[in-house]
Order: C-alpha cells, then structure tokens, then sequence
C-alpha cells in the first residue's frame, strides 16, 4: 500500500529513471479530462489495458495535477479479502487507535472517515479483487455520507473482471483504455520522453521500438536505462546501432540483427 | 418472541441490471423518524448477529456494541431491533442487496418486520429470486420489477406529516436568588423584592402551576374526604408533569407554588415540603428533551440501558432506588413511571426521616422519554414473557453502568442524588379544606370566583378596606404551614364577600398566644400577628371587635388582587393612623 503523499514523482517511471519526463500523450491529457470529470461527479473510473502501457504513471500524473491531498492509493499484488482492503485503507487514510474487530463497526469508521472531505481513492491491479471486494468498494462508495471517486486501475483482464460485475457496470462512469503506442507515436513521444534520445534519427528509433520498445513505455523506460549506460560504457555521445545491439544483447540475449 | 400479530406486506424488487439509482433512489428514502427504514448490509459480514446489527444501524442505534454484551448475540441483537422498530413506529422496511443474504436472514428480516408491523422491499439485483431464497417467502409476497411504482408508494409514505414532535415548553432566565417562602406569601415576597420583569418571569411560572392545578381539579371526580391527607398518584403525576422540565430548584419552586395556590382556591391544600435537601422532578432531575433522547439512542444499542439513563435524569434519585425495579413499573404505554419505596430498603442511617414506610412513587415520563421506555420493555418481553421481571437484571454494578452509558451517550446525570427516602414527592400530601373560591364544577360566577379568571393580575376584584394595626399586636414569625390550615377559604371567602371570616377550622391551641382577652380577639390577634390577617378598622386596646380580613398577601397569591400588602414598617402604626402604603396598596 502506498499513499499519495508518499510518491515522488520519480518513483511514477519504471525504475526511477533519471531524467524521464512525463510526457503530455493523447492518453494522458485524455485521462486527465476524463479524471477530472469522475472527480466532478464523485464517480467510478476504470483505467485498464495491458502491463507497461503508463496506466498508474498516468493516473498518478494526473492525479498530482488534480487532486493533490486527496488522493489515497491502494494496492494489492495477492488476491485480497474486503478485510485485506479494510485494513488498507484503515493505514491509507490515516486513521488513529486500533483497526476495530467487527466488520460493521469497521466500515462505520471508514465511512466517518470518507465523509469528512472529498477523497479519490485509486485502486490498482483491479483485475486481482473478487466479487466480494468489488461488493465492499461499491457498499462504500453508495453510502450518501461519503464524498468518494474511485478509480480502478488495472491490467491483464481487469476490463472483463470488472465488465462481468453489474454493479460495477452501472457506476463506472468512465472506462479508459490504454493501448501500445503505433509507430508514429513513438516517433512523436520518445525523443521528449529522455534526453538521450533527442534528435535521435527516427529509423533509428523504428529499429529499437521494432526489437526492444513494441510501443510499450516500460519497455521503453526499460531500454532507455540501458542505453544511458551504454553510452558511458561505450564512450559514444549518442545512440546508433551498436549501441542498441549492446543494449539488446543484454535485454534477450540475442544480437537484434 | 411471540407469534406476529399480522402479516405485513411483503415484496421483492428485482433490478438485474444493478443500477445505481435504484440503491441511491432507495437509501435517499432511509428516514427512521418517518418510520421508514432502508437497510445497508455490510459486506463480508458473516457473524450470525451481523444482519440484526445492520438493522440496528440503520435504526441510528452505535455499532460498537461490546463483544459480551447480550446484544452482540444473535437472539439479543434480533430483541433489540424488534423493540427499537416498534418504539419507533417503523413502517417501511427496505433491505437492500437482499439476493446476498442467506435465507436465514431473510426469515429473521421478515420475521423483525410482522412484529414490527411494518412492510417489506427486499431488492435483488439479480432476474429472479434465488429458488433457497423464493421457499421464504410466504405466499402473499409479490415480485415486481416496476421500481417507478415502489418509489411511489414510499414517496406518498413520505407525504403523510411528519410525527410531530411538541415544542419544548420554555424556562425564563430567573434571578440567581429569589425568595422561597411558603405559598401565601411567596409571590408577594417575589413582587416586593423583584418588582418588574423578574417578577414577571418568575409570575409567568408561578401562573402556569396554578392554572395546571385549576384545570385538574375541575377534571377529579370530586375531592378526597375532609381533613385527610391523601397521597395520590394521579396528584404526583399532575406535578412531576409540571416540573419534569425545571432547569432549576427557583423555576420548580415557582411552578409548585402556584400549583399550591390553585388547590387553595379550590378549596384544598396542597402540602408540599420545602425543597432544600431534597431530591426529585425538578429538583435533582436532569430535563429530558428529543434532542437529549436522540442522543440515548445514538449512544446505545440496549433500550435497558437507555432506559435506565433516562429513568436515572427523570427520577433525580439514586440508582439504588432503580435497582429492583419491576418490568409491571413501566406500565404500558410508557407514559408513568410506578417506583416502589420501602423504608427497609434505605440505609439505616436515613430511616428515620419521617415519611411512609411504603409508597409508590408516579413519575410522569415526558414524550421524549417514551420511546425508550417502551423499547425497554418490548426488548425484555422478547427475552422473557415475565411480567414482573426485573428490568436491570444483569445489568452490574448498575450505578457505573448507567454512568457509563450516559458518558457515551454525551448525556448528564444528576450529580450525587440522594436516596428515594428525600424524594419530595413522598411529602406531598392533598387534603381538602372547605368550600373553595373556585366552583367545582366551573360555572361564571364572577372574575376571580372560576378558573382561569384570575389571570392576569392586574385586575382589581374587591376594593380594599383601609388597613390599620392594633397597637399591641407584636408581629411575630409568619404563620408556618406545619397544620392543615382548614380557615384559609373562609378567610379568603369573606375577603371576596367583603363579610368578616367565621376562622372555622382555626386552632388556637396549636398557636402560642396571650391568654389574655376572648377567643374570638385571640383569634383575630394571633392571626395578625401570624401574618394571615390584618385589622380593618381603627381600634384601640377598648375595642376588642375590630374587623379583620385576610393578609393582602394571600389574595395576592391567589391572584386576586394586583399588589401584596406593603413591607412591613419597623415600627407599629398608631391608633387609627392607615397602613403607611395604603394608598398604594388600595
């Protein structure tokens, strides 16, 4: 579990990488503007689409610019309970004393909680929670005392998880998905994305979005890392082929050729 | 429990689609004090008391309910809620994701709603009614799908006034000091030292009491026997009514004088005994408004131990008195409270205090109160039919918490009442005099002679005669209401007929007078000198006949009269000289 307030905004690139910019991608300004929709509306969002494609990068970008001291983010990597989520979000929102024992008086603390000012709560690898999770994010987000958005984030088959639950079909107020960037894009965006690729020769960039990128930005963030070392270790001023074969050999273990 | 009386309505609205505006429509109709009732359920929470808790919540009762209390039980959870439904008059029961429940939970839901009376919605978000779930139902129960049709009948539920909930009856601001004599001089010594608003304000109660007291006892059915003092339920019930509310010992004193002065026009009198040390309605009683009652019910889940808080602010007693207490005490509807006193209960230090060796104490349980009372005894019904069962059984020690409860519910108690045995309503005593100023039954006979024409004060009845002292009358203490005072109609009687009084019922021989002269001049003397009458013509030591009539202040306590008689000069007036204020006393 991580709460907003304790994310830098280098910790939203793939391994911290130094240098990286957040680059303003139609799906980042899309999602900003569906975002502050769902927060206008205290409504549900789901943001889903394959690992790697800057969904949680996004919504924490987005989000930052948003809603800054409202956001509180969840996070589970095993399939949790609504007591799992309970106990979460107990820590998340900072809530004094001991987590009471009774589910009842449990959710009656929450909900005092989440209706003492507007929170967004962000809700990632969505895809992981069961029916009887999305019944306990639904129990509190209908409560008219709280002042909720929720935002699930989520990879994989997070769309048909979540498409699959009626309630959740009915309240998500946004779906959003993010897709691999084409070819074009990547031209558009990587030479802003780091440094070290600005000016880059665009062939060039198409043979490493062939071979490493696949329009993915964490394999992207993935390649650039390696590329930043390669170009120390190689002693050359900027990226070119042989650079990219080293940097492939260590990536598959093959030449790239 | 007992069987249901009747069987409600019941139906299940199917919303397949799960739309959010069906849960939103319907949880914006939860309005428990209209009596209806939508139900949340907690997710995840399997606990079998876990659905009868959600009830609970939804009827605004806490959800922190101590793990080995009776009400974390499932049977005890179910009692609560029942009798919380039924204090509350609720109508509309709406369980929303019913299609999650077991159907355990649905017969416990239908079951709490028969005894309830209320009807049911069970909302599935499902096509149909799960088969385990549709073997529930009882054959009446109906399915639909039509929500528009739903939303409008518990909208015209809505429509229907709301339970209305009476205006807190008022207390003016009293000065920090006010005199507290007995009743024939007290609103003349509150007029004398307050004269203007305070003495308005403190007048204002005092006309309440006695208007009460006239209007009950046009409604007895006659007057209790002649010089016998009468200890009576329904006299102990018109009272604790009055002063239930008092914020204040000035504010009660002021409510009970009056009422005082309302018996004796009548023709009665009214003993009440004066309030230092003693404990009780408006004495050490702590007023129970809604505002205070929605906190009890905010606070506790156990209507025993809502009741017991409220039983411990309206009685202003100490707890001990509440410890044995009987459910048959807390009649059905909840409107007295009947609580035995026994002197072989008190500790031995207090028993000599001279009052009954048993009585039962009537304690008028305001509106606000009601609902707990009821609920408690619901609860203890569904428990155990026992109709004398104890209402604080298990409940120990009782004093802490009560204590307890009132702490969490954000209430006061009284601070350190005292025992049962220093309750004033034990010293109040009723006995009939003589016939009264006021008619029985009430006919016009002229103002001030029928109740309520003696309100207000400033209309001048009777023309004052001059008023003169004797010069050997030596004005002693004011006459004390130790005895029953059988004359004071006839006084006040003869001062409307302008007649001299005929003192019936006077008793010389429990006053210590001058044996010197006739009866009737002793008579006449030691009422003067007793602050009871005052002399109307102009006598010396030769004449003994001089008239008398009542003291200016009794008729000014009964509301006859605008202006009490004036203070009292420091020195007699001479032979045939007038009251040094006569002229403003006229």
């Amino acid at each position: 579990m991580t709460t907003w307030l304790d994310l830098d905004e280098r910790d939203d690139h793939y391994l911290g990488l130094a240098g990286a910019h957040v680059v303003a991608t139609e799906a980042l300004l899309m999602l900003r503007d569906n975002l502050a929709d769902v927060l206008g509306a205290r409504a549900m969002m789901c943001v889903h689409g394959d690992a790697g494609l800057g969904k949680t990068l996004s919504v924490n970008a987005a989000l930052r610019a948003l809603a800054p001291a409202d956001v509180c983010r969840v996070q589970f990597r095993a399939r949790p309970t609504p007591r799992d989520i309970r106990h979460v979000l107990f820590d998340a929102l900072g809530c004094s004393g001991s987590p009471p024992m009774r589910p009842i008086e449990f959710d009656a603390l929450l909900k005092r909680v989440l209706a003492e000012r507007p929170r967004v709560l962000v809700c990632d690898e969505a895809q992981w929670l069961s029916r009887e999770c999305f019944e306990f994010w639904r129990h509190l987000w209908d409560d008219p005392r709280t002042d909720i958005a929720i935002v699930f984030v989520g990879g994989g088959d997070c769309y048909r998880v979540l498409r699959r639950e009626p309630m959740l079909s009915s309240r998500v107020y946004v779906w959003q998905e993010f897709r691999r960037m084409t070819r074009e894009q990547v031209l558009d965006i990587i030479p802003v994305y780091h440094p070290v690729w600005a000016g880059t020769d665009p062939e060039l960039l198409a043979y490493a979005d062939t071979h490493a990128g696949h329009g993915n930005f964490r394999a992207w963030s993935k390649l650039t890392a390696h590329v930043v070392t390669g170009l120390a270790r190689l002693d050359r001023p900027a990226p070119d082929r042989d650079v990219l074969q080293w940097v492939f050999s260590r990536l598959g273990g093959r030449d790239g050729t | 429990m007992t069987a249901p009386d009747h069987a409600p309505q019941i139906r299940v609205l199917l919303d397949p689609t799960d739309d959010q505006a069906v849960t939103a429509g319907l949880l914006a109709r939860h309005d428990p004090l209209a009596g209806r009732l939508v139900v949340h359920p907690t997710p995840g929470a399997n606990g079998r008391a876990s659905l009868a808790h959600d009830v609970l919540a939804a009827l605004g009762r806490p959800v922190d309910i101590p793990p080995r209390s009776r009400i974390a039980r499932e049977g005890g959870a179910w009692a609560a809620a029942t009798a919380w439904a039924a204090a509350d008059r609720l109508e509309h029961l709406v369980v929303l994701r019913a299609h999650r429940l077991p159907a355990e939970g649905w017969s416990r839901l239908l079951e709490f709603a028969a005894h309830a009376g209320a009807a049911v919605l069970l909302v599935c978000h499902t096509r149909t009614v799960a088969a385990h779930l549709r073997a529930r139902l009882p054959a009446a129960a109906t399915v639909t799908t039509d929500l528009a049709a739903v939303a409008r009948e518990l909208d015209a539920a809505r429509a229907r006034p709301q339970r209305e909930r009476p205006p807190q009856r008022q207390y003016p601001t009293l000065p920090r000091h006010l005199p507290a004599g007995q009743v024939l001089h007290y609103r003349a010594d509150i007029y004398r030292q307050h004269f203007g608003d305070a003495f308005a304000r403190v007048d204002d109660l005092y006309g309440r009491g006695l208007d009460a007291a006239c209007n009950w006892l046009r409604s007895q059915p006659g007057p209790p026997a002649r010089q016998r003092a009468v200890v009576d339920g329904a006299l102990q019930r018109l009272l604790t009514e009055l002063v239930h509310d008092s914020p204040s010992r000035q504010h009660t004193l002021a409510v009970l004088r009056g009422a005082q002065a309302g018996f004796l026009l009548h023709g009665s009198w009214l003993a009440l005994p004066a309030p230092a040390s003693l404990c009780g309605p408006g004495l050490t009683s702590v007023p129970i408004t809604f505002d205070v009652a929605d906190r009890i019910r905010a606070g506790v889940a156990d209507p025993v131990l809502a009741a017991g808080v409220a039983l411990a602010m309206l009685t202003g007693a100490d707890l001990l008195a509440l410890r044995s207490l009987r459910l048959d005490a807390l009649p059905p509807p909840g409107h007295v409270l009947l609580l035995p006193f026994r002197r072989a209960d008190v500790p031995a230090a207090q028993r000599h205090r001279a009052v009954a060796n048993e009585a039962t104490l009537l304690f008028h349980i305001p509106p606000p109160a009601r609902p707990l009372i009821r609920a408690a005894r619901t609860f203890l019904l569904g428990l155990s039919s026992n109709p004398r069962q104890q209402v604080f059984a298990g409940i120990s020690p009782l004093r802490e918490r009560i204590a307890e409860t009132a702490e969490r519910c954000g209430v006061r108690l009284p601070a350190h009442p005292p025992g049962l045995i220093d309750a004033w309503l034990l010293r109040v005593a009723w006995t009939h005099l003589d016939v009264g100023v006021h008619t029985n039954p009430p006919a016009h006979i002229g103002a001030g002679r029928s109740c309520l024409t003696t309100t207000p004060a400033d209309t001048m009845l009777v023309t004052r005669p001059m008023l003169h002292r004797h010069p050997h009358d030596q004005l002693r203490n004011r006459w004390s209401p130790r005895n029953v005072p059988t004359f004071l109609p006839g006084l006040v009687r003869a001062y409307l007929d302008r007649t001299e009084p005929n003192l019936r019922g006077y008793r010389e021989h429990q006053i210590t007078v001058p044996a010197d002269g006739d009866t009737i001049t002793r008579r006449r003397r030691d009422l003067v000198e007793r602050h009871l009458a005052v002399r109307t013509t102009p006598a010396g030591p030769a004449t003994p006949e001089d008239g008398i009539t009542v003291h200016p202040d009794i008729p000014f306590a009964l509301r006859l009269s605008p202006q009490p008689a004036p203070s009292e000069p420091d020195q007699p007036c001479r032979d045939g000289a007038p009251h040094p204020d006569e002229s403003r006393a006229k």
